[in-house]
C-alpha cells in the first residue's frame, strides 16, 4: 500500500488546474450569490447592511413568481419529452445501421450548434412571426384561415429549444446504445417477444443511462437558457432566467433577483432528484 | 420437437449471393452442424431458420408448414448465441423467465419449468445472480438453459463455443451434445471449428461460398471426402497423386502412384486408366506392428513435434515425396531414422 501514496498524489495533481477553475468561477460567485440572497435590500447601494429572509418569504408568497417557477419547469420537462421523442428513433438509427448517409446525419445533428445563439434565434423569428414563413406556408395550404400564435409566447421558445438542444440528448444516448450488444434482442425475438416488446423489455431499459445523461442535459440547459426565451418568449414567454436577469439588470435589485436565482436552482435540483428517483427502479440493476 | 426442411432456399447481399439453393432436411431429434470458414453462408442458413434473415427464394418448413416469411417470434425456435446474449439488467431467474413471459405461462409452471432446466445444466443455486456475476461457462450454460425452457421445436446453436478458454470448450462440448440427447431436441448447430463438428454432430453439413459442398456422418465426412477442399476444411491430408490400373466391384482399386504401387479406395464414378488424387489422413499411419496392411514402405524421419498425446512426424517416402503422420507418443526414432510405415487400403481415398 506504501506505493500507493504518492501515485495518487501525482493523480490528483492532473485534477488541480481543473478543480482550481471550477473553485475559482463557479463554487465562490455561487457563494457570492448564495450569500447575496440572504442581504437587505437597499435603494443607495447594491445591498443594506443586515441579513435577512425577506428576499425569500416575498418571492415564495408572490403567485406571479411561483407560476413563471412552474411554467418554468414545464418548459423544462416539455423541451426533454420533445428531444427524447424525436432523439432516440435518430440515436438508435445511428448506433444500429451501417449507411453511408450516416456521416450526412450527424452533421445535420450538430448542425444547429455550428450557428450563433443570436442568429439562430432571429431565423426563428423569421419563421415564426405572425407573418412569417411557417404561418405563410399553414394559411398557403389551407390549414388556416388566421395566423397561429407561434412567437412571443412558450411555442416558440419550445420549439426553438427543442432544436438546439436535440444534439445534447442524442450524443449521449448514441455512445449509450452503441455499447448494448445487438444480440440481446435478437435473442429477445427468439424467445418469441416481438420487435415492440423486445425493445419496451431489454434495448429500453438498458439504454436508460443514456436517457438520464441526455434528459438531465436538455432540462438543465433549457430551464437556465436566457436568449431564446428572451427574444422569442415576449411577455407571456418569461421564463424564471428572464425574470432574474430583469431583477438584476433593469430593476437593480440584486438581493431579491438572487433569491429567484437560488429558487431556480433548488427547484432544479428537485425536479433531477425526482427524476432520478422514478428511473432508478430500472438503473439499480444495471452493470 | 420437429423436422425442419430447406427447400432450394436463396439469400443475396446486394450482387453477392450468399445462399445458392441450400437444400437440406434436418430430422426429429438429429444434430446437425453446419460446417465451413467465415463467409460460407453457414450463419446466414441458420438465421434464415431463426427467421432473422427472409431467403429471396425457395422454402423452409418445420413439421411440413412453411414458416418461410413467419417474424421469428412465432417460429418456436431457441437459439443459443456467440456472445451468449444474456439480459445484463435480469437475473438468471429473469432470464429463464422471458421467453416464458412472452408464451403467457403462469407463474408456478414458469418456477417449476425454471427449476428443472436449472438442474439440467447444474447452475441451482444461481437464480438471483446477474450475468456478470458468472463464469463465461456459467453465463453459457444460462444462455443454453434460456433457449430450452421454452421447449422450442427447434435449437440453433451459432458459434456458442467461441469465447470460451480451450479446456472448458472441451467440456461444453459433451455437455452440449448430452444435453441435447437427453431432450431429444433437434439442433442446428453452426461452426467453424471442424473438430467440434465431428465431435458432437450426427451429421455434418459442409459448406463453401453459399454451397452445399457435402452432406455426411463425421466419418463419412472425415474419411471420404468429396474434395480436396472438403478434405482439407476437415483435417490435415496427406495427398498421392497416381493412375488407376485396377478395380474391384467393391471399391478395391490398384495405383500406380508417384510413391510406387498402392492399395486404395475409390468412389463408383472411378475407373482404370483414371488420373485421381488420394487422401491419406496422417493419423491412420502406422508403424511398428504392421501385420494386415496393405500398404508398407520404407520411411525416413525428417522431423518430430511432440503434441502431448501423440507426435506429428514428416517423413520422406518413395523417393523424396514429404508426407505427415500422426504416431503415438511412445513413437521413439530421432530425425535420421529409418522406420518402416504402413496404412491400409482402406485408409487411402480416391478423391472423385
Amino acid at each position: 500500500m506504501s506505493g500507493a501514496a504518492p501515485d495518487a498524489r501525482r493523480a490528483f495533481l492532473l485534477v488541480v488546474p481543473a478543480l482550481a477553475l471550477l473553485v475559482a468561477f463557479f463554487v465562490l460567485p455561487y457563494f457570492s450569490i448564495i450569500i447575496m440572497s440572504f442581504r437587505e435590500p437597499a435603494t443607495q447601494g447594491v445591498h443594506g447592511g443586515g441579513f435577512t429572509l425577506a428576499n425569500y418569504v416575498s418571492a415564495v408568497g408572490d403567485t406571479f413568481i411561483l407560476r413563471k417557477l412552474g411554467e418554468t419547469m414545464l418548459l423544462g420537462v416539455g423541451v426533454t419529452v420533445i428531444t427524447l421523442l424525436l432523439g432516440y428513433p435518430v440515436a438508435y438509427h445511428l448506433a444500429r445501421m451501417r449507411s453511408r448517409w450516416n456521416g450526412l446525419l450527424y452533421t445535420f445533428i450538430l448542425a444547429p450548434l455550428l450557428v450563433g445563439l443570436v442568429v439562430r434565434t432571429f431565423g426563428w423569428m423569421i419563421i415564426l412571426s405572425n407573418g412569417g414563413v411557417a404561418n405563410q406556408a399553414l394559411s398557403w395550404l389551407g390549414i388556416i384561415d388566421d395566423p397561429l400564435r407561434l412567437m412571443n409566447n412558450y411555442v416558440g421558445v419550445t420549439i426553438a429549444l427543442a432544436h438546439v438542444l436535440l444534439p445534447f440528448l442524442i450524443l449521449p444516448l448514441l455512445a449509450n446504445i452503441q455499447a448494448i450488444n445487438p444480440e440481446v434482442e435478437t435473442a429477445a425475438r427468439s424467445l418469441g417477444a416481438s420487435r415492440w416488446r423486445a425493445f419496451w423489455r431489454v434495448t429500453l431499459p438498458l439504454s436508460m443511462p443514456g436517457i438520464q445523461a441526455g434528459a438531465i442535459l436538455v432540462f438543465v440547459l433549457s430551464i437556465s437558457a436566457y436568449v431564446t426565451p428572451a427574444m422569442l418568449g415576449g411577455g407571456s414567454g418569461r421564463t424564471m432566467s428572464v425574470l432574474v436577469v430583469q431583477y438584476l439588470v433593469e430593476n437593480f435589485r440584486w438581493p431579491a433577483g438572487a433569491a429567484l436565482a437560488i429558487i431556480l436552482a433548488v427547484a432544479a435540483i428537485v425536479t433531477v432528484a425526482l427524476f432520478f428517483a422514478l428511473t432508478h427502479r430500472v438503473t439499480r440493476k444495471l452493470p | 420437437m420437429s423436422e425442419l426442411r430447406l427447400n432450394a432456399v436463396r439469400k443475396r447481399f446486394g450482387n453477392l449471393e450468399v445462399l445458392k439453393a441450400i437444400d437440406l432436411t434436418v430430422a426429429n431429434g438429429e444434430f446437425v452442424s453446419l460446417l465451413g470458414p467465415s463467409g460460407c453462408g453457414k450463419t446466414t442458413t441458420l438465421r434464415c431458420i431463426a427467421g432473422f434473415e427472409f431467403p429471396a427464394d425457395g422454402q423452409i418448413l418445420f413439421d411440413g408448414v412453411d414458416l418461410t416469411q413467419t417474424a421469428p417470434e412465432k417460429r418456436d425456435i431457441g437459439m443459443v448465441f456467440q456472445s451468449y446474449a444474456l439480459f445484463p439488467h435480469l437475473t438468471v431467474q429473469e432470464n429463464l423467465s422471458f421467453g416464458l413471459e412472452m408464451r403467457n405461462i403462469p407463474e408456478p409452471e414458469r418456477k417449476r419449468r425454471i427449476a428443472d432446466v436449472l438442474g439440467m445444466v447444474q447452475l441451482v443455486g444461481f437464480e438471483e445472480r446477474f450475468p456478470r456475476e458468472l463464469s463465461g461457462g456459467q453465463q453459457q450454460r444460462v444462455a443454453l438453459a434460456r433457449a430450452l425452457v421454452i421447449e422450442p421445436s427447434v435449437l440453433l446453436l451459432d458459434e456458442p463455443l467461441a469465447n470460451l478458454d480451450a479446456a472448458l470448450r472441451d467440456d461444453m462440448r459433451f455437455f452440449i451434445r448430452d444435453l441435447q440427447q437427453r431432450v431429444g431436441i433437434t439442433a442446428i448447430y453452426v461452426t467453424h471449428d471442424q473438430s467440434e463438428a465431428i465431435v458432437m454432430s450426427d451429421r455434418i453439413v459442409v459448406m463453401f461460398d453459399g454451397e452445399i459442398a457435402q452432406v455426411g456422418s463425421p466419418k463419412e465426412i472425415h474419411d471420404r471426402p468429396i474434395s480436396k477442399r472438403v478434405a482439407e476444411f476437415v483435417g490435415k491430408s496427406n495427398f498421392l497423386k497416381g493412375k488407376v490400373e485396377s478395380r474391384r466391384t467393391d471399391g478395391a482399386v490398384m495405383l500406380a502412384a508417384e510413391i510406387g504401387p498402392i492399395h486404395a479406395t475409390a468412389p463408383a464414378t472411378t475407373s482404370a486408366g483414371d488420373t485421381v488424387e488420394c487422401l491419406l489422413r496422417p493419423e491412420s499411419m502406422r508403424t511398428g506392428a504392421l501385420d494386415g496392411l496393405e500398404n508398407q514402405f520404407p520411411a525416413r524421419v525428417e522431423d518430430i513435434i511432440f503434441l502431448g498425446n501423440s507426435v506429428s512426424v514428416h517423413l520422406t517416402i518413395g523417393g523424396g515425396h514429404r508426407i505427415l503422420a500422426l504416431l503415438p507418443a511412445d513413437f521413439l526414432a530421432v530425425p535420421g531414422d529409418e522406420v518402416h510405415i504402413g496404412f491400409s487400403a482402406a485408409n487411402v481415398w480416391c478423391l472423385p
